[in-house]
């Protein structure tokens, strides 16, 4: 054995040992409330971790990496192991592993169970060559696995069956008996901020001036910065830095309705102008596998991200926020959408912060991954532009897959499949909007047509463009003032936010994201994989 | 103003609970992240050298100290002398996890453990003999049924269906059928 192999080893189990012991796997209390179906917390963390696992071994079984070691199926066998193992766990409240983890925290009965594993453990030896014949060998099945049953390939059924698992974990209620306890994360609703101040009958342009020329002056910077990352754009570092600015300095009151203004009426009005990037005619040029897999892609994600949301806590027009971010197009569907359904200006800050970060890691992931399934550009294309989020992201993800060259097939198809996605934010938003206004009740807004007046203007835009009436110069000068525009609403966001109300959100946003992420991810894969 | 009352109030019972149950006041690392990370380390293991197990090393140990001693069990049963008497990744795995599972209570503020699991406690009472002989017992259940099947929770669940393996989840199947029912006879709370 190599020293390579010894550290490794050890540093592996290590990890494990340290993993169960954190989960507190290694106490007997938590894996009976489990199997007595009371807090089946360490079920779900167990079905994570193979959710997450088969997904990982599915890719590294199709780029040929996999050092796998399927164990064999006597089905006697392990059908009884299994039984007299299930006695031993739930009266003991040990496996083969957490009591040593237990033993090593100081249980003393783990020490025991250790002990009576070794004695059990010798006497199956002893008896082993008895049961060879009557109950290991007939009905021995081989090492059969879900790949090599269904036929299908081990990636495209790893993340299936992964993303399943994930599922599963997540959706089971912690709970599956009995009466519940009393909630133990009660709703926060953190008043921390003065309210702005009611804006005083007078001159709008007075009041409103020094905190739009704050957002302008942010964005600005932002511009700055961004020209010398290329890899980062404009509106993270809007909202980044007035985020600082914003937790960092004191604000005087006076700037927030300037700020409020940017943060709601400009960021409108950019999302309103995002129609120009959109010609029907190149969104139509994905053909029918292309529109069918964007379809799925955003109509799937978002009824599965808003279900995870709302299954993890997280207010109705969190979820609503964040699933739009995953299915559509990132930072601007969060917007657009927030607008639409009346969202809190930190669940928008929210839901842009992690729908960048998982979109951000995708475009460094995808090109990997791909690699490493052996993808062709046209099915990266199709992957890449139906499940990351933001455009810019879906961009960069395909020149990196084509090593650089711009005029790659993944990068057009890529982008293409993307505006495909934008373009549902339209019928997205008028439907949300629909819906909202019917949950929130029939009465009062019945003037409030369901049709915001910026979603109108993003399909007028939309139109314009496709029907090519305005000079291609003038588009693009067009698109670049909008980009401006989305900088300093994003600005506006960014110093409107404050850090207690993001934390009172605390991690369950990211978990739901994460969740929305790979089940996009996987989804389209699958689909590309099955369509092309 | 509300927040600093609150959390006075509930000051006081944490207090009180953490000098009778030290072991209740600690919070687990929360389930999402810890199965993330394990099925990261799944994948890790897989990708550098092979799936994660445990049983099995309780059996190889057992050959390793039949060869020190010189014992003629090796020499005799088939089974052992297929496992070796070497050291192997698998029982360095085992050490491992040891050492993490130490690492890890090291690392946490209480180091306190429960002598008896509450769970135990509740329901029959505070005599340790008991307690030792029933977990004697239960280990020497969970290897005999792990090795007759091939694994166990490590080898056969987790890194198992994690390869998409139908004997993991056979495995998994059958251990909760029987562990839901018994734990359930053996431990339900009396309303």
């Amino acid at each position: 054995m190599s020293t390579a192999t010894v550290v490794i080893s050890l540093l592996l189990g290590a990890s494990f040992g340290f993993i169960l012991q954190r989960v507190q796997a290694s106490s007997p209390d938590r894996i009976i409330a489990t199997l007595t179906l009371r807090d089946v917390t360490i079920l779900k963390f167990m079905l994570l971790a193979i959710g997450v696992g088969a997904v990982g071994i599915g890719l590294l079984t199709s780029a040929g990496l996999a050092h796998l070691n399927v164990k064999a199926l006597p089905l006697l066998a392990v059908a009884f192991g299994g039984l007299i193992f299930g006695v031993g766990f739930a009266i003991g409240g040990y496996c083969p592993g957490t009591c040593l983890v237990g033993a090593a925290e100081g249980r003393r009965d783990a020490l025991f169970t250790i002990g009576g594993g070794l004695l059990g453990a010798l006497v199956f030896a002893l008896i082993q060559p008895a049961l060879a014949d009557t109950v290991i060998a007939p009905l021995d099945l081989g090492k059969p696995t879900l790949a090599t049953a269904t036929g299908l390939a081990p990636g495209a059924i790893g993340l299936v069956f992964g993303v399943a698992m994930v599922g599963l974990a997540f959706a089971l209620p912690k709970r599956l008996v009995g009466q519940a306890q009393p909630a133990d994360e009660p709703e926060k609703d953190v008043p921390l901020r003065p309210v702005a101040p009611p804006p005083a009958p007078g001159n709008k342009v007075r009041q409103l001036a020094p905190g739009v020329l704050l957002a302008v002056a942010v964005g600005g910077v932002a511009f700055l910065v961004a020209k010398k990352t290329p890899a980062m754009s404009p509106l993270i570092w809007a909202i980044l830095i007035g985020a600082v600015a914003a937790n960092t300095l004191k604000m005087p009151a006076a700037l927030q309705p300037g700020i409020t203004f940017s943060a709601k009426q400009i960021l409108r009005l950019a999302v309103g102008l995002l129609g120009l990037r959109l010609s029907l005619s190149q969104v139509l040029a994905v053909g029918p596998a292309g529109i069918a897999i964007v379809l799925a892609a955003v109509v799937g994600t978002f009824l599965f991200s808003t279900w995870v949301g709302r299954k993890l806590g997280l207010s109705k027009s969190l979820s609503t926020v964040l699933a739009s971010g995953t299915s559509i197009c990132g930072a601007a569907a969060i917007v657009a959408v927030a607008g639409v359904i009346d969202a809190k200006e930190e669940e928008t800050a929210v839901g842009v912060g992690t729908v960048t970060l998982y979109g951000t890691l995708a475009m460094f992931l995808y090109p990997l991954l791909a690699n490493l399934m052996g993808m062709g550009a046209d099915a990266f294309g199709l992957w890449a532009g139906a499940s990351i989020h933001e455009v810019a992201q879906v961009v960069a993800a395909a020149f990196a897959f084509s090593a650089g060259s711009t005029s790659g097939s993944a990068v057009e198809i890529a982008t293409v499949v993307k505006l495909g996605r934008v373009l549902m934010l339209a019928p997205m938003a008028i439907a949300l909007s629909i819906a909202f206004r019917k949950a929130s009740g029939a009465g009062g807004g019945a003037k409030v047509s369901p049709v915001p007046w910026f979603v109108g203007l993003f399909i007028a835009t939309m139109v314009l463009r496709s029907l090519e009436v305005i000079p291609a110069a003038t588009v693009d000068r067009l698109v670049q003032f909008d980009t401006l525009l989305l900088t300093v609403a994003m600005a506006g966001l960014g110093l409107d936010l404050r850090w207690a109300k993001v934390k009172a959100a605390g991690m369950r946003p990211l978990y739901a994201t994460l969740a929305g992420t790979l089940f996009i991810s996987g989804l389209s894969l699958a689909m590309v994989k099955l369509l092309a | 103003m509300a927040q600093v009352e609150a959390a006075r109030l509930e000051e006081i019972p944490r207090a009180a609970q953490e000098a009778e149950r030290p072991e209740q006041a600690r919070r687990p690392l929360d389930w999402r992240v810890g199965g993330v990370l394990l099925g990261l380390l799944v994948t890790l293991a897989v990708a550098l050298q092979g799936p994660l197990g445990v049983s099995g090393a309780y059996v190889r140990a057992e050959a390793m100290a039949a060869s020190w001693l010189d014992l003629p069990l090796l020499r005799d049963n088939a089974y052992l002398r297929s496992f070796g008497a070497a050291l192997s990744p698998e029982l360095l795995v085992v050490i491992g996890v040891i050492g993490g599972g130490l690492l890890g209570a090291l690392l946490q503020r209480s180091r306190k453990v429960d002598e008896l699991p509450r769970s135990w406690r509740q329901r029959f009472g505070g005599r340790k003999a008991v307690r030792f002989l029933v977990s004697f017992a239960a280990g020497a259940l969970l290897l005999f049924g792990a090795r007759l099947a091939g694994g166990c929770t490590s080898g056969h669940v987790i890194s198992g269906m994690s390869q998409l393996a139908l004997s993991g989840m056979v495995f998994a199947a059958a251990v909760f059928a029987s562990g839901i029912p018994v734990a359930l006879l053996m431990y339900r709370r009396k309303p």
